[in-house]
């Protein structure tokens, strides 16, 4: 089969630069954690009893080490609990969160904090709130007549 | 055995000869070239500018 | 093409993509204008109503209807007549997907199906909306029967000679279709039908969001694939040059064929419930889904600069001016190609793993989409159309209608530019998409958006006016002077070199394709059985 010279030299180069990008994004995942938020270590509820569950029967945040928090959340329709979090600046929270009823977003506009709430599936993300101020906290994944109005704040403090 | 090497090499020959027009050589696709160049430094440029924004907020 | 039944298949196809696509159109400008903050809907129509309308009507109606019309007129232009049980089973086929359309249209109005046109479980619509799903796909899949049994006959009346390449490209299409609508047939038919009536309690979540998005990712490329037929095919004919490479163009859609299905994961990247490892290995598929797309800008620029030489064009980009960029059939497709630079680009972008973090859900993903579906594919078959309805209706493609289509490829660019530009921009700012005008409360991050989405609404008006202009331009075809149009196919350049047999075949790609989708999802879609006992239906609007 005839492929022109010129043909075959830009697939090699353009089918580089793609594995140059899956590289750089396999070395950030794998090697130095920067992974899709995901939480597959088979933990699954029942979403019917979310609030019956630790440790989201008690939603909360936690100390668990110097300025690094816990904090156990719920999504539901329209709203996070808890809700307008207080932290100090410079905060690692470990975000660990479920869905009491449908799918949610959640998501710090600006920022990389962006996952999928999903009801019977626990997500996770860990982030370190370098900036002080009142960050929005919102859904952005459709969930119903209110969606638009589902948000919270991080009130970062410091 | 020469008579089938002779073979192997007309037949060479001709797949040499489908490969190029009749002046022997292939088109020119300089310009085609350039283009696609063009669009995959497009695409470079993209994604490393989203990267950095990534490694910017991580 | 006289006046027969199997223009009227073709002609009644189109037809019905254009009515959805005008019926979406008046949702969508009706979605931008609220969500810029400039009107609030009356008579109590839900925003999220409108959202649902406008994706189902756009992205599953005008496409599919239009994709298969354009199919068969392109199958009797290249392989004869259909045979009269083809011609029998595209009537069928036609029947239930309108049926499908309308039912689902209705429940969409009556509020019982505001689930947009994902519809994530555990939001529940009525059964009859997810029935209106069954017949659409099962409807289209009459198309895939007739389609593939054309070209069996024509295949068997011309023994030992190569498919003709677009009735070859449009098999591809429709076995790509078929395996990918498998997904979401399998989740419709065993998950949501019987839990939406009741007969089980839950559903599992993340199957059914696994099972679309294993549908999700190939139907972008089901929508594609006619509009690359149309560039490989027709656009050379129409410049007046020859198709640069029919090896290089199969090979692409073989490439095609193997790479859109296995990777849905790249849809999922911000879930819980699939490991880190197979959704990087999906995401490595999905990038060597864009090795055709790269083969096929080389081919179009080689296809123009070779026609360009052809008549006398010098130096690297002389040819560039020999393009009739006066003739709409050529230049709708050919900005439609242009603005695949950026919207594949944003799509290599969106897959790459965990950067999607930074446009997940946001406004730039409504932007990607508004360039590539709405963009580049609907250019195209706003090209394809404006000699189409033409050809199957016995008349011509007049001066009048010409200007028309130039002035819809203007009035497109630019109401798209401001929109999708805007969209992008204010994405990577963290507005969200699917979302009804909100300030957050006023919060000062959500009110720095409201400029960027003034300007989205914008564009949405310019884009209806644009959708304007293409509907008075088919009721021009349709009374325009009777004579014979085209249905322009373009030969085959003649340095191409033979074609391999095995590209004119699907027996073993189909078995790689089986194999690939194996090793992408047998173990992660294993395991997301395991595990909690499913959730109850919500209705939550």
């Amino acid at each position: 089969m005839h492929i022109h010279r010129l043909e075959k030299i830009w697939l090699a180069i353009g089918t580089l630069m793609l594995f140059v990008f899956l590289a750089a994004v396999g070395i950030g995942a794998f090697a130095m954690g920067n992974h899709p938020p995901g939480h597959s270590e088979g933990i699954k509820l029942d979403p019917e009893k979310v609030y019956e569950t630790p440790p989201f029967d008690d939603p909360r945040i936690e100390q668990i080490g110097d300025n690094e928090y816990n904090a156990y959340m719920v999504a539901y329709v329209y709203g996070y609990s808890p809700h307008n979090i207080e932290i100090p600046v410079g905060a690692t929270v470990h975000f660990y969160i479920t869905s009491a009823d449908v799918v949610h977003g959640f998501a710090i506009p600006g920022t990389n904090v962006n996952m999928m709430v999903v009801p019977g599936e626990v997500n996770e993300l860990t982030y370190t709130f370098d900036e002080p101020g009142e960050h929005l906290l919102i859904c952005n994944e459709y969930c119903g007549i209110g969606h638009e109005y589902m948000s919270t704040k991080i009130i970062v403090k410091g | 055995m020469v008579a089938q090497q002779d073979r192997e090499q007309t037949l060479k020959q001709q797949t040499n000869d489908i490969d190029h027009n009749q002046h022997g050589k292939e088109d020119k696709l300089n310009g085609t070239f350039i283009s696609v160049l063009l669009i995959g430094a497009f695409i470079a440029l993209s994604w490393i500018g989203i990267f950095l924004l990534f490694m910017d907020r991580a | 093409m006289q006046k027969n039944t199997d223009s009227r298949l073709a002609l009644w196809h189109i037809l019905i993509a254009y009515v959805a696509l005008t019926l979406g159109g008046v949702a969508g400008i009706l979605q931008g204008l609220v969500r810029g903050g400039m009107i609030e809907l009356p008579y109590g129509i839900g925003y999220y109503q409108l959202l649902t309308a406008h994706g189902v009507l756009m992205a599953l109606v005008f496409t599919t209807f239009f994709i298969i019309g354009f199919l068969y007129a392109g199958m009797v232009r290249t392989t004869g007549p259909l045979l009269s049980t083809v011609n029998r089973i595209g009537w069928i086929g036609f029947l239930m997907m309108t049926v499908g359309t309308v039912l689902g249209v209705i429940m969409v109005l009556l509020n019982k199906a505001t689930v947009l046109y994902t519809f994530y479980a555990p939001m529940k619509a009525s059964p009859w909306f997810y029935i209106a799903l069954v017949l659409i796909v099962v409807g289209s899949w009459c198309a895939f029967v007739a389609i593939l049994s054309q070209l069996r006959y024509w295949k068997r009346t011309h023994k030992g000679k190569l498919s003709p390449l677009f009735a070859f490209m449009a098999a591809s299409t429709m076995i790509l279709w078929f395996v990918a609508t498998l997904g979401v047939a399998v989740s419709v038919l065993l998950q949501f039908i019987p839990w939406s009536f009741g007969w089980v309690d839950t559903i599992n979540v993340l199957i059914s969001r696994t099972l679309f998005w294993y549908f999700g990712h190939p139907l972008v490329y089901f929508w594609l694939l006619p509009a690359y037929a149309c560039w490989y095919v027709i656009i050379p004919k129409i410049i007046g040059g020859k198709i640069f490479s029919d090896s290089m163009a199969r090979l692409s859609f073989m490439l095609f064929l193997l790479f859109s299905i296995p990777v849905g994961f790249h849809h999922q990247l911000m879930e819980p419930g699939i490991s880190p490892t197979w959704k990087y290995v999906q995401v490595v598929l999905t990038f060597l889904v864009v090795i055709p797309s790269l083969m096929t800008a080389f081919s179009m620029f080689a296809s123009f600069e070779l026609y360009g030489r052809s008549k006398g064009a010098r130096g690297l980009f002389g040819w560039v001016k020999k393009l009739p960029y006066g003739d709409a059939r050529f230049l709708l497709p050919f900005v439609g190609m242009l603005i695949f630079i950026p919207a594949g680009t944003g799509g290599i972008i969106n897959a790459s793993n965990q950067m999607n973090a930074v446009v997940h859900n946001t406004l730039w993903v409504t932007g990607h989409f508004h360039i590539t579906v709405a963009s580049t594919v609907a250019m195209t078959f706003f090209g394809i159309t404006y000699w189409l309805i033409p050809h199957l209706t016995g008349r011509t493609y007049t001066k009048k209608l010409n200007r028309m289509g130039i002035l819809l490829t203007i009035t497109w660019t630019f109401g798209m530019a401001l929109m999708s530009g805007a969209m992008h921009i204010v994405g990577l700012f963290g507005a969200p998409r699917r979302t009804a005008y909100t300030t957050y409360g006023d919060h000062p991050t959500a009110l720095s958006w409201l400029t960027y989405e003034a300007v989205m609404a914008i564009g949405g008006v310019i884009l209806f006016i644009g959708i304007i202009i293409l509907i008075i331009s088919i009721f021009m075809m349709l009374r325009a002077p009777k004579g014979t149009e085209e249905f322009p196919i373009g030969e085959v350049h003649d340095d191409a070199g033979a074609v391999p047999a095995v590209l004119d075949k699907w027996g073993i790609w189909i078995a790689i394709l089986v194999v690939l989708i194996i090793v992408a999802y047998a173990i992660p879609f294993g395991d997301m059985f395991s595990g909690g006992p499913g959730s109850k239906p919500w209705i939550t609007w």
